[in-house]
Formats: C-alpha cells, sequence, structure tokens
C-alpha cells in the first residue's frame, strides 16, 4: 500500500473526529469507542513490520506539497529507528488507554480526545522527513499533553503543566531557529527551498554555525530528553500526571528527544558532533543524568517520583550511547529506548494501579503486598528487573550493548555508567522490599490483586520484554542499517577503519 | 502689514481682559489675511477671514464670555512657564530667518517666489479640488459626517432603548 | 487641467467597497428614525449585509487592479488583502456587537453607521497611494473609533478610555500631519512614488526626510500601539466595550501597519537603512513592555491590550526584516492576529456579562465544564496567541522569524522567540483557569451563547486551523503582493 504511513497516522485522528460527535452522557460508548479507535491504531500499524525490508534506508515513503513556496512539503518515511519507535508508540498509546478505563472518571470525552490527538503528534514526529512537519508535529504533542496533566493531574497539576510547557517552549523556539539557520544556509548554497532532511544534510555549514546551530538544536531535544540540566519539569509532570500520561510520557515523548538528536543533530551537523569537546560536554552531562537520576531515587518518598527520576537516569544511557559515535552505542541507545518505553512505562502503570486502590503514593505506606497481590508482585518484579538490567530481560541487552559502545569510546564512561547501573539496582531492589515484602498493615490487607484487564494491559509489555531480553536479533537486524548510516555519516569511514563489513555495502542476502 | 500683525500679537497676551485679548487675536488674523492676500493667495486669506477670524475667534469668545470673568481677572496674567514659552517663540523666529536666508535647511522663500506665478489662486485651488484631489475633497467630507454623528452619540441622552 | 473630472468605471469599480460602505452606513442613519423599533433591530443585519457586499466588491475590484482617481488609490493585491481583512473583521465585530448591544440596551443605528465609516477609513488606508488619502483615511477611522470606544456613556471606564483615546490619537495625528507636511516640502509631492523617485535620487533633503519619518513613525506607532507609544492601549481596551476593544485592536491596527508598511517601504525605501533600527528598538520594546506587563495583569481585557502590544512587536520585528518576506509575514500574521484576537475579545464579551462586571481572569473559572465549545474555542485562540503549531499564530509567528534570520537579524529573532516563551505563561493562565478550577458563580450563571456570538467564535476558528493546516495559499498572496519594489 502506498498511504501505509498515513493511514497508521490518521486512524487516532478520525477515530477523534467521531469520538467529538458521541454524547459525552455515555460514558461507556465513549471508552469503547476511544479503546477500539487506539487498538485499530494498532493493528494499522502491523503491516510495517510485515512489509518492512532492513536493506533499505527509507521506506513507505510518501510525498505531497504542502507548503511550496517555502519548500515544506508532506514527506513521510521510516526507517529501522523509525520503526521500532513507531511501533512502540501504536503499543503503548492503546495500553494507556486501556489502561485508563476505571482511573478515569470524568470529562472522558477530552480525556481520549487528547490521548488520540497526541498519539497522532507523536507518530508524526517518527515519521516525518521534513524538518518543518517535524517541528509541527513536535510542538502538536504539547498540548494535549499540557491539558492531560493539567487537568486531570494532582495536586500540583497547575504548576506542573505550566512547567511542563514553558521549559520545552522555550527549547523548541531555539530550535527552530537552528533549523531556520541550516535552511538559509542551504538555500545560499543550492538556491533551492528546502526542509526536506535529505536536501539539508548536504549543506555545508560553516565550523562557527555548525557549532551554534548544534546548540540551538541540542536545547530543543536535551529539554525534551530531559537531559541534565534541563530534567526539572519531569519530576514534577510525571508525579502530577495521571497514570495513562506519566505513561505516554516517559515510554514515548521522552524518545522524541533521544530520536532528533539521532535523525538530525548527529546526520545534519556530523563536523559538530564528533567534535571532542562537544562529544566530551555531551558525555559527561548523560553520565551527571545517570548518576544523579540514580541517587535521586534513592532519595525519594514518593513511588512516582521515584520512577520519574529512574528516567532521568535511563534516559542518560541512552544519550550516552548516541554520543559514543559507534554502531554498538547507537544500535543500544535504540534499543534501550524501547526497553526504557517497556519497563518504565510498566513501573508508572504499577503506581497507578495501588494509587487507584489506595489514593497515596508515599512508599512507607505501602508494604506486605506481596501476600496481597501475588499477581501484581510478580509483574513489579518483572518489571524492576527489566529496569534494572538483569538478564534475560531486556534491559540487559540494551545497557550491555551502550556499555561496550562506551568502552570503546572510554574506559571511564564505561565505568561511570557501570556505578548507574548498580545503583540503579540498589533504588529498585530496595523499592522493592518496602512495598512488596514485610507485613502488610491493616490498610492493605484487603487490596484486590490485578483485574483481567490490568493483566491484558501488562501482558504485552511482558511478553516484550521477555522477547526483547532472549531473542534481540530481529531488532538488531532492524537497527542494523539505519544505525551504520548514521555512524558512517558522523565518522566516514568508520567500518573500513575498524575492519567491519558495513552493513550499507554488503549485498542483502549476507544479512539475513 | 507683518509688523502690526506682531504687534496685535504681543497685545494679545499682554492684555488683562481676556475679551481685549480676543479682539486683538481678531486684528492678527486680519492682517494674516491681508499678508496672504498680498502673496496671491487668495482663497487662503478668505480662509483665514472665514474660518479663523469669523469661526474659531467667535467660538473662542463664547466661551471666554461663559466663563467666569472676574475671577479670570484677578489672577497673574503669566504662568511661571511664560520665559519658556518665549523662547520657543524665539526659537521658532529664528528658524524663520534662516530660511528666509536660504540656508539650506529648506527651500527658501525667495526661491519659491521665483518658480512662477502663484499657485494658491482661487481657480487654481477650485481646479486642484475638483481635479486630483476630488476623492480627498469627497473623503474629507464623509469624516466630517462621522465626527458630526459622533458628536451627536455622545451628547444626545441616552435613548429609551429598543 | 485634468483630463476629465469625471471618474472611469475602473476607478469607481476600484473604489467601490468604499462606496458601498458609505452608502450603507449613510442608509441606516436615515433608515433609523423611518422604521418601527422592532425592525431598527435588522440595522444590524443591514449592516453586516453592507461589509459582505463591500467584502465581494473588494474581491471583485482585485480584478482589475490600477490606480484610481489621480493615483489618489491603488487597487493592488496588498490593497485587496487588507481591505479583505478590515471588512472580514468588521463582519465579525457585528456578529459579537449585536448580542452585546442587546443585553446592554443600547442598540442604534448610530454604532452600526460609525462601525461602516471606520471600516471605510480603513480601507481607504489599505488602498490609500497619496499621503493624503493615508491621513484622510486614518483620520476617519480614528474618529469614529474614538466614538465606538466610548459609545456606552454611562460606563465611567468608557468615557475616561474614549477621552484617552481622543487625546492621545490626536496627538498622533498631529505627529503624522506634520510629518506629511515636512515630505510635501521635501519632496514637493504626497504622492509615494513621486516621494520615493525624490528620495532616491537624492533630490529631497535627507534632513527634511529624516525628520518627516521620524514624525511619521511616532504618527504610525501610536496607531499600532508600538512601544514606546503603546501608553493608550491598557486603558482604551479595558474601558471600551468588549467588542468595540476587539475591533480596535483588529482593524484599525492592521490599516495602520498596512499604511505604516506601504509609506516606509515605498516613499521612505530610500533611506531604510535609517529608519530599520528604530523599527529594531521599537520592536523590542514592544515585545518586551507588552508581555513582562501582560504577566502581572489580573484583568482579561486589561491582559489582552498588553498582549497585543506584544503581537505589535512581533509584527515590528517583521518590519524591520525589510524585505518581501518580511511585509509578507507582517500580512499573514495581521490576518491571523486578528483572528485569534477577535475571537478571544468575544468569549470576554460573552462571559463579561451585562456591563461587563466580570471581566477578570478568575471569572472563567470552570468554563470548560459549563460550556465546552466555548471554552474550547477560547483554549484555540490562546493556543493561537502562543504561537502552537496547527494553529495559524504558529505559521504567522514562523514567517516573522523566517524573515528575520533572513535579514539577519538573528538577536531580534533569538529575543522575540524567549519573548513569545515568556508570553505563553500568561495564556496558560487562563488555560488553567478555565479547565482546572471548580465553576464559579459566574460561570454557573452563564447564559447559552447567543447566536451572533457562535458565529463570531466559529469563524475564527476555523479559519485559524486552516491558516494552521494549510498556510500556502494565503501565504503565497502575501507574498506576491508584497512587491513594493
Amino acid at each position: 500500500m502506498d498511504h501505509l504511513l498515513s493511514i497508521v497516522l490518521f486512524t487516532p485522528l478520525l477515530g477523534l473526529l467521531v469520538l467529538l460527535f458521541l454524547p459525552s452522557s455515555n460514558k461507556n460508548l465513549i471508552r469503547w469507542w476511544a479503546n477500539l479507535a487506539s487498538f485499530a491504531g494498532l493493528l494499522v500499524s502491523i503491516p510495517l513490520i510485515t512489509g518492512f525490508d532492513r536493506t533499505k534506508d527509507f521506506q513507505f515513503v510518501e510525498t505531497a506539497a504542502w507548503i511550496p513556496s517555502i519548500g515544506a512539503s508532506y514527506h513521510l518515511g521510516i526507517d529501522g529507528i523509525g520503526l521500532v519507535l513507531v511501533i512502540l508508540t501504536t503499543l503503548l498509546g492503546f495500553l494507556s488507554i486501556l489502561s485508563s478505563w476505571t482511573a478515569i472518571e470524568d470529562r472522558l470525552k477530552e480525556y481520549y480526545a487528547f490521548f488520540l490527538l497526541q498519539q497522532v503528534g507523536m507518530l508524526g514526529v517518527f515519521m516525518a522527513l521534513d524538518f518543518l512537519l517535524f517541528f509541527v508535529f513536535w510542538e502538536t504533542v504539547l498540548v494535549p499533553m499540557y491539558f492531560i496533566i493539567a487537568i486531570w493531574g494532582g495536586q500540583r497539576r497547575a504548576y506542573a503543566a505550566i512547567k511542563f510547557m514553558i521549559y520545552t517552549l522555550i527549547g523548541s523556539v531555539l530550535m527552530l531557529l537552528g533549523i531556520l539557520a541550516l535552511y538559509f544556509y542551504h538555500q545560499s548554497q543550492f538556491q533551492v527551498l528546502s526542509f526536506d532532511i535529505a536536501d539539508l544534510m548536504k549543506t555545508n555549514l560553516p565550523a562557527g554555525v555548525g557549532w551554534w546551530v548544534f546548540w540551538a538544536f541540542f536545547l530543543g531535544f536535551a529539554v525534551k530528553v530531559p537531559m541534565f540540566p534541563f530534567h526539572t519539569w519531569l519530576p514534577d509532570a510525571h508525579t502530577e500526571a495521571p497514570t495513562a500520561g506519566s505513561v505516554i510520557l516517559a515510554s514515548v515523548l521522552l524518545k522524541m528527544g533521544t530520536y532528533g538528536f539521532l535523525r538530525f543533530s548527529l546526520p545534519l551537523l556530523p563536523d559538530t558532533s564528533r567534535n571532542p569537546q562537544v562529544v566530551n560536554i555531551m558525555a559527561v552531562l548523560s553520565i551527571i543524568g545517570i548518576i544523579y537520576g540514580a541517587l535521586a531515587c534513592l532519595m525519594q518518598k514518593d513511588w512516582k517520583k521515584l520512577v520519574a527520576y529512574s528516567s532521568v537516569s535511563h534516559l542518560g544511557y541512552c544519550t550516552l550511547g548516541i554520543f559514543s559515535l559507534n554502531p554498538a552505542g547507537i544500535a543500544g541507545s535504540v534499543i534501550q529506548q524501547i526497553n526504557h518505553g517497556i519497563s518504565t512505562g510498566m513501573l508508572f502503570l504499577i503506581v497507578g494501579i495501588v494509587y487507584e486502590r489506595r489514593h497515596t503514593r508515599e512508599i512507607a505506606e505501602y508494604g506486605g503486598l506481596f501476600k496481597v497481590m501475588p499477581v501484581f508482585s510478580m509483574v513489579f518484579l518483572i518489571a524492576a528487573l527489566s529496569s534494572m538490567g538483569m538478564p534475560p530481560l531486556n534491559g540487559f541487552i540494551g545497557e550491555f550493548t551502550i556499555l561496550q559502545g562506551a568502552y570503546q569510546m572510554s574506559f571511564n564512561w564505561a565505568l561511570w555508567s557501570a556505578v548507574g547501573i548498580a545503583l540503579g539496582a540498589a533504588y529498585l531492589l530496595w523499592l522493592f522490599q518496602r512495598t512488596m515484602l514485610g507485613e502488610a498493615s491493616e490498610k492493605n490487607g484487603k487490596l484486590l490483586d490485578l483485574s483481567p484487564r490490568e493483566i491484558a494491559v501488562f501482558a504485552p509489555l511482558i511478553l516484550a520484554a521477555f522477547w526483547i531480553g532472549l531473542h534481540p536479533k530481529p531488532m538488531f537486524q532492524v537497527l542494523e542499517r539505519p544505525v551504520a548510516q548514521i555512524v558512517e555519516r558522523v565518522r566516514p569511514g568508520y567500518f573500513a577503519e575498524h575492519k567491519l563489513a558495513s552493513p550499507l555495502t554488503t549485498p542483502a542476502a549476507s544479512l539475513r | 502689514m507683518a509688523a502690526a500683525s506682531v504687534a496685535s500679537a504681543l497685545l494679545a497676551v499682554t492684555r488683562k481682559n481676556p475679551v481685549h485679548s480676543m479682539l486683538w487675536v481678531l486684528t492678527l488674523f486680519l492682517h494674516v489675511a491681508g499678508i496672504f492676500l498680498l502673496l496671491g493667495a487668495e482663497f487662503l486669506a478668505a480662509v483665514q477671514v472665514i474660518v479663523y477670524a469669523g469661526a474659531i475667534l467667535i467660538f473662542y469668545i463664547f466661551v471666554v464670555m461663559l466663563l467666569d470673568l472676574p475671577d479670570e481677572e484677578a489672577r497673574p496674567r503669566f504662568g511661571k512657564h511664560w520665559p519658556l514659552a518665549a523662547a520657543v517663540g524665539l526659537c521658532f523666529a529664528a528658524l524663520a530667518w534662516l530660511v528666509r536666508a536660504g540656508t539650506g535647511v529648506a527651500p527658501a522663500a525667495t526661491r519659491l517666489a521665483a518658480e512662477g506665478p502663484p499657485r494658491g489662486g482661487l481657480s487654481a485651488i477650485g481646479m486642484a479640488l475638483f481635479g486630483p484631489f476630488a476623492l480627498p475633497f469627497e473623503m474629507a467630507s464623509l469624516l466630517l459626517l462621522a465626527a458630526i454623528v459622533g458628536a451627536v452619540v455622545l451628547a444626545r441622552r441616552r435613548a429609551a432603548g429598543p | 487641467m485634468p483630463a476629465s473630472l469625471w471618474p472611469s468605471w475602473a476607478e469607481m469599480l476600484r473604489f467601490l467597497p468604499e462606496i458601498i460602505l458609505t452608502v450603507a452606513g449613510t442608509l441606516i442613519m436615515m433608515l433609523e428614525p423611518v422604521l418601527g423599533s422592532r425592525s431598527r433591530r435588522g440595522l444590524g443585519q443591514f449592516a453586516l449585509a453592507g461589509l459582505s457586499a463591500a467584502l465581494a466588491a473588494a474581491v471583485v475590484a482585485d480584478g482589475s487592479p490600477g490606480p484610481a482617481f489621480s493615483n489618489m488609490l491603488v487597487v493592488d493585491g496588498f490593497a485587496t488583502f487588507f481591505r479583505v481583512l478590515v471588512l472580514a473583521v468588521g463582519i465579525l465585530t457585528v456578529c459579537s456587537s449585536y448580542p452585546y448591544l442587546n443585553r446592554e440596551g443600547a442598540s442604534s443605528g448610530e454604532y452600526w453607521a460609525l462601525l461602516l465609516f471606520s471600516i471605510t477609513g480603513q480601507c481607504v488606508m489599505a488602498s490609500a497611494n497619496e499621503l493624503i488619502m493615508v491621513f484622510i483615511g486614518i483620520e476617519i477611522s480614528s474618529i469614529s473609533s474614538y466614538v465606538l470606544a466610548g459609545y456606552l456613556r454611562d460606563d465611567k471606564r468608557a468615557n475616561e478610555a474614549a477621552l484617552k483615546y481622543f487625546l492621545l490619537g490626536s496627538f498622533a495625528t498631529a505627529f503624522l500631519l506634520y510629518g506629511i507636511a515636512l515630505v510635501y516640502g521635501a519632496a514637493k509631492s504626497t504622492n509615494l512614488a513621486v516621494v520615493r523617485a525624490a528620495v532616491e535620487k537624492g533630490e529631497a533633503p535627507l534632513l527634511l526626510v529624516g525628520i518627516a519619518a521620524a514624525l511619521m513613525f511616532v504618527g504610525f506607532a501610536f496607531k499600532v500601539s508600538g512601544a514606546p507609544f503603546q501608553m493608550w492601549a491598557p486603558d482604551v481596551y479595558q474601558g471600551a466595550p468588549a467588542p468595540v476593544s476587539a475591533f480596535l485592536s483588529a482593524g484599525p491596527k492592521a490599516a495602520a501597519f498596512a499604511v505604516f508598511l506601504r509609506v516606509f517601504m515605498t516613499a521612505f525605501q530610500g533611506v531604510s537603512d535609517r529608519w530599520a533600527p528604530v523599527v529594531w528598538i521599537s520592536a523590542l520594546l514592544s515585545m518586551s513592555i507588552g508581555n513582562f506587563a501582560a504577566l502581572r495583569q489580573s484583568n482579561l481585557k486589561r491582559m489582552l491590550a498588553y498582549s497585543s502590544i506584544a503581537h505589535a512587536g512581533y509584527v515590528l520585528v517583521a518590519m524591520a526584516a525589510r524585505s518581501q518576506s518580511g511585509s509578507a509575514a507582517v500580512m499573514f500574521y495581521l490576518a491571523a492576529y486578528a483572528l485569534m484576537n477577535m475571537g478571544a475579545f468575544a468569549v470576554v464579551a460573552h462571559v463579561a456579562g451585562k456591563g461587563e462586571r466580570y471581566v477578570e481572569i478568575q471569572d472563567l473559572a470552570g468554563l470548560a465544564q459549563r460550556q465546552p465549545l466555548t471554552a474550547a474555542a477560547l483554549a484555540v485562540f490562546l493556543l493561537s496567541l502562543i504561537g502552537v503549531p496547527l494553529t495559524g499564530g504558529f505559521f504567522g509567528k514562523f514567517y516573522i522569524f523566517k524573515a528575520a534570520l533572513e535579514s539577519r537579524l538573528i538577536w531580534l529573532a533569538v529575543l522575540g522567540l524567549l519573548n513569545s516563551a515568556v508570553a505563553a505563561y500568561y495564556y496558560l493562565r487562563i488555560l488553567v483557569v478555565m479547565y482546572m478550577e471548580e465553576p464559579g458563580e459566574v460561570t454557573n450563571g452563564l447564559g447559552p451563547l447567543p447566536l451572533g456570538l457562535k458565529a463570531a467564535l466559529a469563524m475564527p476558528v476555523v479559519g485559524l486551523l486552516v491558516l494552521g493546516i494549510f498556510p500556502s495559499g494565503l501565504l503565497d498572496y502575501a507574498v506576491k503582493s508584497a512587491k513594493f519594489w
């Protein structure tokens, strides 16, 4: 099919439009419809997996005129990185909507409408091959998330929502300046107006300009990731958002930032990206993020905040992997992004489930849940192990590959990130011990275990966690080519230099 | 004519009785009109007499007479800022002198005079108003209409309402 | 001796929108005493019909571009753009004024007549090709606006607003007129093309042209509420009736920008590197003063007034670019801005209640729960004012800052973008109140949305979304018609 990506992109929008005309009094109808629409969104994305050809670069490409006078077009397409993130988005989009069935009681219609709109924005970010189109989707995502936090959030939701919005807005307006600078340099060199990434890649930026553009992009992406020291919006936003909002925020939204580095910063500004100074700054910020996030987790009394800070730590690995600038680091980073989506998504869902039952997130309020809610505790254990990187679960694969990549760059990087892994195990196990083990207090004694619907939410995530942990090969294969593209772009001749077979030159047959 | 107008202007600002001041301003206007006439600007002279001397000054006199005169008379004739006003006036006079001397700040009056027959003639203005400037002329009437309607709206007592 | 005193039909056609508006306005006043009180209510509809007819005429007139009335007017793409814009603003104003006046019990023919006259003035401004026409257009527009601002005579604030507006406005006009006189002295003509030629050939004394440009800049800056001549705006917008505030912030402002742009890009094109720094400073000041003052407001109308100063600043950024794409960005932005601001003020007019008692931001508490559609519309307007994608405001800002970068105004662009991020805060605060707080007595007692206001909300929402998703059409038109050289 020629318009597969458009179909995937606009299925949630179609669902949204129909949703707007449903009577808001009929809550069950709205719930059913929203779940159906997001499930349809997941279903239509499956042909992307089956039809994906890993020997090609961008696939399912679509182009249509959008604003021809300034050279912006509706240009969609995905490579391996885009594919895995799109699938992550459709899957988690569905699961987060499914998980909200009982959690959200009022203003359902608006709630689901915002989720579906957000879904469109996120998918658009991962599909767009036109920088302006990307930016439009990128900013579009902000609005529904703002409302989701602001309307259905916790006590300090107004503060958290505005902080989230202002932080990301400041980052992205500066990124926009960077985009425009690149655009004008491209225009002056080629006399063609274009926002197309493939065109912009040809631009030859003067070193000084490249430097500024890199930092402009950096601000946009780093706020989103979030990298230290731009992370302060994240604990607030995560803590105040409703469960499903946190899930989407952690699992998908943050990935937009790392994806931005991979798709734009590195390929468009290869000279600046391999500048040792820049690499060192990025690595140091990433490592600070890893260690600081982990230490902050150890201090938290609030369950949800703990998970939020663990995101800062985990995303630190992702950025570290990216700026290792070698195949292992980048591939590991992408896999770690998926892993984080799965494991942190689960952790937030877990917090959401106990919160729905007890209406508190104080860790000290819980304890002994293992006896009361055995299935739930098992799920939590799996999520925690996956998050801390225990084999045979998915986290191990990602973190190990990143460490491998980081080690190739510097022993110190690997050392410090290993410290982060140890700390990660510490805070997660300690959390598990404090909440699940011991004797159940009176208040916790009668909590219900997972309902079938809740199990249905967790099941695909657990499956995915085991699948990536035990059989990661398909993932690596899908990622091999786009990762090699990025590496070749940033460090031309990398594969020849290291006597490696480049996936770009070897014939397709040998890959299989 | 010029000397007489300066003299009447001085008299106008120094008289104690406002009505006297007004009458001196009237003579000032008439003298200025005379100057215009001498320069060949008949239309301007007529406007000067009709609008300034005829309408505006009468309006002023009405206002002055409606006010409480004795009280007004008792006050000192000049506010404390009169030196400033005098300075501004002198500056303006200096500027005018510069223009006359043709020092390049603006087209010299002499040059203007040399450029041909005076253009302020009645027929010239008439041709301009109904020729190229017909549209601004008409639009100005709309402007006046709007102003009148506005004045009526603001001055009228509140309507009974629908 | 002019060739013919009687204008040709083509010339009449080019002037048709203004003719229709004038006739409609005069007819309204003549009909009012004749009609019974019942059919008098139909005068609003009559005004609407007049505006629509003028809109159609403006579009038709675009088919035969060219000068009219001895070069007094010129119909080109630029003129058509702004004519259509101010006429659309007029239509929206009528829609939101109609229920408002009924509520206040102040409906009368003069209101509609003055509104039509004011728009006539703005149409003249849009197509003026002569400084004299510029002046007369501004005066027609302003005089009517002063009265509209003070239309509710029993309202103290409205009176204060009208008086302030009148005094400061006249002051500004005086500056403008002085500037025009100096231009005439320097170039011996008030025709823009002739002045331009004189300036570029160096025939006009540079000092005199410079002083004239500075004086006219003061006059125009007043009219567009650009800093440092913005002081009147908050009081006037706060005091005037809400639909009038909406009108003032969109119509006269857009028309003033139209002449501002036309005069400075044609007549003073030759000295543009001299006035550019002034516009640069004014842009920065307007953005910063507007945004930082708006942060502290609790009154909705006052906040929107400060925000409109800030938005004038963004437009000035595009003017400082002094390029075709800059001028196109001005046009696009003003169109988007007119829609979003008109919409926002229409919601204010609705919520304010009789006598405009409820104009605090806090009064919007819980609007989303009582009237979700009204709240959603306001949300769209506010998001557009922030400049979030999928709304016209985004592409407006995008084109402005693109033009600024193109002309290497890097610092202005950086400061402007940071400003727009700061601005997000006060718009978001409204969203917070509207969506997060429990309905208060104001929103609980809110009546249903009258038909006129429904239209005044629906049209801008649709317009903004269209501009936000498919900006191409309008932008291409703007670029095509922003040719001054």
